[in-house]
């Protein structure tokens, strides 16, 4: 336990880095997926005879562009980074050490896409159409260069590949198996919610000459490369992934009660259905450009807003309990001491770092237990409530549970003794005012094991049969 | 906990230093310098905004309609040169800066927020200023807010990420992050000399802006643009000079010794003859056309901002002995990959500078002609 934890009331930490990424992933991807629209949008104008209205049109395009994606785009962005250097300091800076170097290499991209779009757009009236088109390219090919490398960043999260602590291979990372497919879905991704940004700008259009139809039907095509491709890539993307991540999403995750806590499959499932959805609306708005109106327009860019609240679950559901695949747990527990047993059993506080002194067995035992070791990924009442998870728990099952809570395969294993566990057991046990002492907990427990042998925890065996 | 009173200093990040120190850090002060001079550019032109509304004199209305336009764009790049910082910081001094960050969690979040509102009215002010003119400056005054309470989150940050002996006892209370590094002497001072260069900023920005009139002719604007921006830099020194007073004298004696006689004295002095420098030229750019005094005025400004950022951090380094060495990090240089960075750099450079050189004319003259329209309409 390197770093403290991060303990936000109610919504959680993790909460917090989702809010922000979902509006981000929406907002970058328009942000370099527009500059391919405006660009490919500024060569089409020169060939139609009424070439300046377009432009006109895209100058709107434009300004909206502008404003959402530097304002809102560039600060959620930002707001990625504070919230995950709160939420989980040790993995981000696992993620700055190791590609310190394709951060600022993304910075560079990220500097040159701002400043051409200033230049493109502030100069829109003056410079050549020769001047526009250089910049309306350059623009797209440092924001898609953005994302190339944010990307190999992103997708080493969750499948690192041959990158290990003792290969720490920048190319290796880098480039891991899921660097294409994921590059790909996201470049086809981006065209279409690009597409879509189109549409609500011209649905705005009025006239009696087709100028609308044309601006709609053009937007609209931006969709078809992704509802074509896209599924095909999905399933690439899919073998990529952990064996143990697949099978999550394909069965969920299983619960104590036996039943299925179903939630990546339903993310999942929302990403699909919103994007499906995307694509037959496109059509309908294809088929009929006249009747849509800006609402009906912005209804749809919002089902791309749930796609992607349903991607990035998914995808933060399938990495779990990592934050580095296979390398580091999402509480800062890293999984090569997770395997070592000496390290696994020692009193948890000794080596916590961050607790202030308590008592033996006390409820503040407990309580930094759970803020420690648990707090990373819920809350006691609010986002994945614990209260909620273990309503009908007792003290001895609470007591037991812990020891192979890492069987759900969404959790890392519990660091600690046996002292440590009762105190959280009895922990929880106290959020639903039901006051149980930590240490008649431990003596229940002796006494069914037989006095003979309480030293030897089953926990370690736990332990042994994993390794 | 069995060690009583134990220090919580995490263990540094093992994959050690991409780079020897000194190129990390150069990185940082450089980048941290851009950062902090578009930072004070674009709270000076807030303040200068908002006095100009209420003085509202002659030539007053082309400053404010300047500011108004140039707000954005500022708060653009303090966000986009804050980034490099932000990552070699974390580079640098992750064990400090990450633990610190988290013991402030719930404040350090909502600078997020902060910047998201005040950068979107910073555009609502530029777009909607003439057809809603009404409470427009009370629109600028509240983005003021939020970038000043930013500023003064940061400066409790960075103070607390050289504070380890403090953080135990503040996490213990706080494991939210609901609290600001209270009690802490040095961070009204600080927070006031990281600040004071806010109105040399905006001052030499009008008077580039005067230097422009010049040209294009318009020779009472110029010169009021540049009296007006001149009497606003002058500001800067004294607030300087009283806020590195006061800094000096709520540091800890053990960290004043670090001021005598030391390479730090050499800063120090390199500092004040830039900001001299500064002064002087910013005095001969008034009333006059050339634009190479504003220039040289600016590299005054950003020569003193350099020393102000290394001595900051030469500053921490003394406040952080005790508890950690960064000499004893080991680096595991990336040289491939630095080397692609530079030349990542140097290509985006050359070409923005190419780019600019051909569009930002255009984007004056397009100025000039919203200017001339705008004096015809009888505005200014
Ligand atoms: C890596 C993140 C992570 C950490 C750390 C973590 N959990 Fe969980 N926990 C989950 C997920 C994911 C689920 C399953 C989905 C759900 O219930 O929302 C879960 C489920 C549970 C459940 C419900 C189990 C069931 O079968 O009904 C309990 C109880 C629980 N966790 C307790 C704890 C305790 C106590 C700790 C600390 C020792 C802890 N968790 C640490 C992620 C985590
Ligand atoms: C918009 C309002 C902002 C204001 C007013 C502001 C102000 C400041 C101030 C006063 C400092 C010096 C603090 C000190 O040393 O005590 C500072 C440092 C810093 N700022 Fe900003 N800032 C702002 C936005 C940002 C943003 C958006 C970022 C990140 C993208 C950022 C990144 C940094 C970093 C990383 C440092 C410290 C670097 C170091 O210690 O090496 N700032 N800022």
């Amino acid at each position: 336990m390197n770093y403290p934890v991060w303990d936000v009331p109610f919504i959680g930490s993790g909460l917090v880095v989702a809010i922000i990424a979902i509006i981000h992933l929406l907002i970058s991807h328009l942000a370099i997926g527009g500059g391919a629209f405006i660009f490919v949008a500024e060569l089409w104008s020169d060939r139609q005879k009424n070439g300046q209205q377009i432009r006109d049109w895209l100058h709107e395009y434009a300004t909206y562009f502008l404003v959402y994606t530097t304002v809102f785009g560039a600060v959620t962005g930002v707001g990625i980074w504070f919230a995950i250097q709160l939420a989980n300091p040790e993995g981000t800076s696992l993620l700055i050490h190791q590609f310190v170097f394709a951060w600022a290499i993304e910075w560079v991209m990220f500097l040159g896409e701002l400043s051409i779009l200033y230049l493109y757009y502030y100069g829109w009236q003056k410079n050549s159409r020769r001047m526009q088109l250089w910049l309306a390219g350059l623009y797209f090919v440092t924001a898609w260069g953005s994302l190339f490398v944010i990307n190999g960043i992103l997708t080493f999260m969750l499948t690192p590949g041959a990158w290990t602590l003792a290969n720490t291979s920048i190319l290796a990372g880098f480039f891991n198996p899921g660097f294409l497919p994921s590059l790909l879905i996201r470049t086809l991704v981006m065209f279409m919610v690009a597409g879509l940004f189109a549409i609500i700008v011209a649905a705005r259009v009025t006239g009696d000459d087709n100028l609308k139809e044309r601006l709609i039907g053009f937007s609209t095509k931006w969709l078809i490369p992704g509802a074509l491709i896209i599924p095909f890539l999905l399933l690439w993307y899919w073998v990529t992934l952990p064996d143990s991540a697949t099978d999550l999403i394909r069965g969920g995750v299983v619960g104590v009660e036996g039943g299925r806590l179903e939630i990546i499959t339903r993310y999942f499932w929302l990403a699909l259905v919103s994007g499906a959805l995307i694509v037959v609306g496109a059509l309908l708005i294809a088929i009929k450009p006249r009747v849509i109106s800006m609402t009906g327009a912005i209804a749809l860019f919002l089902i791309a807003q749930f796609g992607f609240l349903g991607a990035e679950f998914a995808r933060e559901m399938a990495r779990k309990p990592y934050v580095i695949y296979g390398v580091l747990y999402s509480n800062g527990l890293w999984k090569h001491n997770a395997v070592n047993e000496n390290y696994m059993q020692r009193p948890y506080l000794e080596t916590a770092r961050w607790d202030p002194e308590v008592s033996l067995l006390s409820r503040s035992h407990g309580e930094w237990v759970f803020r420690l070791q648990c707090v990373g990924c819920h809350t006691r009442d609010g986002y994945r409530s614990i209260e909620d998870r273990t309503s009908d728990w007792d003290a001895q099952f609470a007591y037991r549970w812990l020891k192979t809570m890492h069987e759900q395969g969404v959790m890392p294993p519990f660091q600690g003794n046996r002292e440590d566990r009762a105190a959280l057991a009895a922990y929880l046990m106290s959020l639903h005012d039901r006051e149980v002492a930590a240490a008649d907990i431990l003596a229940t427990d002796t006494l069914a094991r037989g006095v003979a042998e309480p030293v030897r925890d089953e926990a370690s065996e736990a332990m042994e049969e994993q390794q | 906990m069995i060690v009583v009173g134990a220090l919580a200093m995490p263990l540094p990040d093992t994959l050690g230093y991409a780079a020897p120190v000194w190129v990390l850090q150069g990185l940082s002060y450089f980048t941290l310098s851009l950062h902090l001079l578009a930072m004070n550019f674009t709270i000076g032109a807030c303040l200068l905004l908002i006095w100009t509304h209420f003085r509202n004199r002659a030539g007053h209305a082309g400053v404010k309609h300047f500011f108004g336009s140039s707000l954005p764009l500022g708060m653009s790049y303090v966000i986009t040169l804050g980034v490099p910082p932000l990552l070699f910081v974390q580079v640098l001094y992750g064990q400090l800066f990450y633990s610190s960050s988290v013991l402030i969690g719930a404040l350090w979040i909502l600078v997020i927020p902060a910047v998201l509102i005040a950068y979107a009215a910073f555009y609502y002010h530029k777009l909607q200023r003439e057809a809603r003119p009404r409470y427009q400056w009370a629109v600028v005054a509240v983005a003021t807010t939020l970038l000043l309470c930013v500023g003064y989150i940061y400066v409790n940050n960075l103070t607390l990420s050289m504070s380890p002996d403090k953080w135990l006892r503040i996490y213990e209370a706080h494991p939210g992050g609901g609290i600001l590094h209270h009690g802490e002497p040095t961070v009204p001072s600080r927070y006031l000399l990281f600040l004071s260069g806010a109105f040399a900023a905006a001052g030499v920005a009008l008077l580039w802006r005067g230097a422009f009139l010049f040209r294009w002719g318009y020779d009472t604007e110029a010169n009021q643009s540049q009296k007006l921006g001149f009497r606003a830099f002058l500001l800067s020194p004294m607030l300087w000079i009283i806020a590195a007073s006061w800094v000096y004298s709520s540091r800890p004696e053990d960290i004043k010794a670090m001021f005598v006689f030391d390479s730090t004295m050499v800063l120090l002095a390199v500092g004040v003859v830039s900001a001299l420098v500064a002064i002087a030229f910013a005095y001969l750019s008034v009333g006059k056309r050339n634009l190479l005094f504003p220039l040289l005025s600016s590299l005054g400004i950003f020569g003193g901002m350099v020393c102000t950022v290394v001595f900051r951090d030469q500053v921490r380094l003394e406040y952080i002995k005790p508890y950690l060495d960064i000499a004893s990090i080991p680096v595991n240089a990336q040289w491939g990959m630095l080397a692609l960075f530079l030349m990542a750099l140097v290509v985006a450079l050359a070409l923005l500078v190419v780019l600019m050189v051909k569009v930002l004319p255009k984007i004056a003259e397009g100025a000039r002609e919203r200017l001339e329209k705008t004096i015809a309409a009888g505005r200014t």
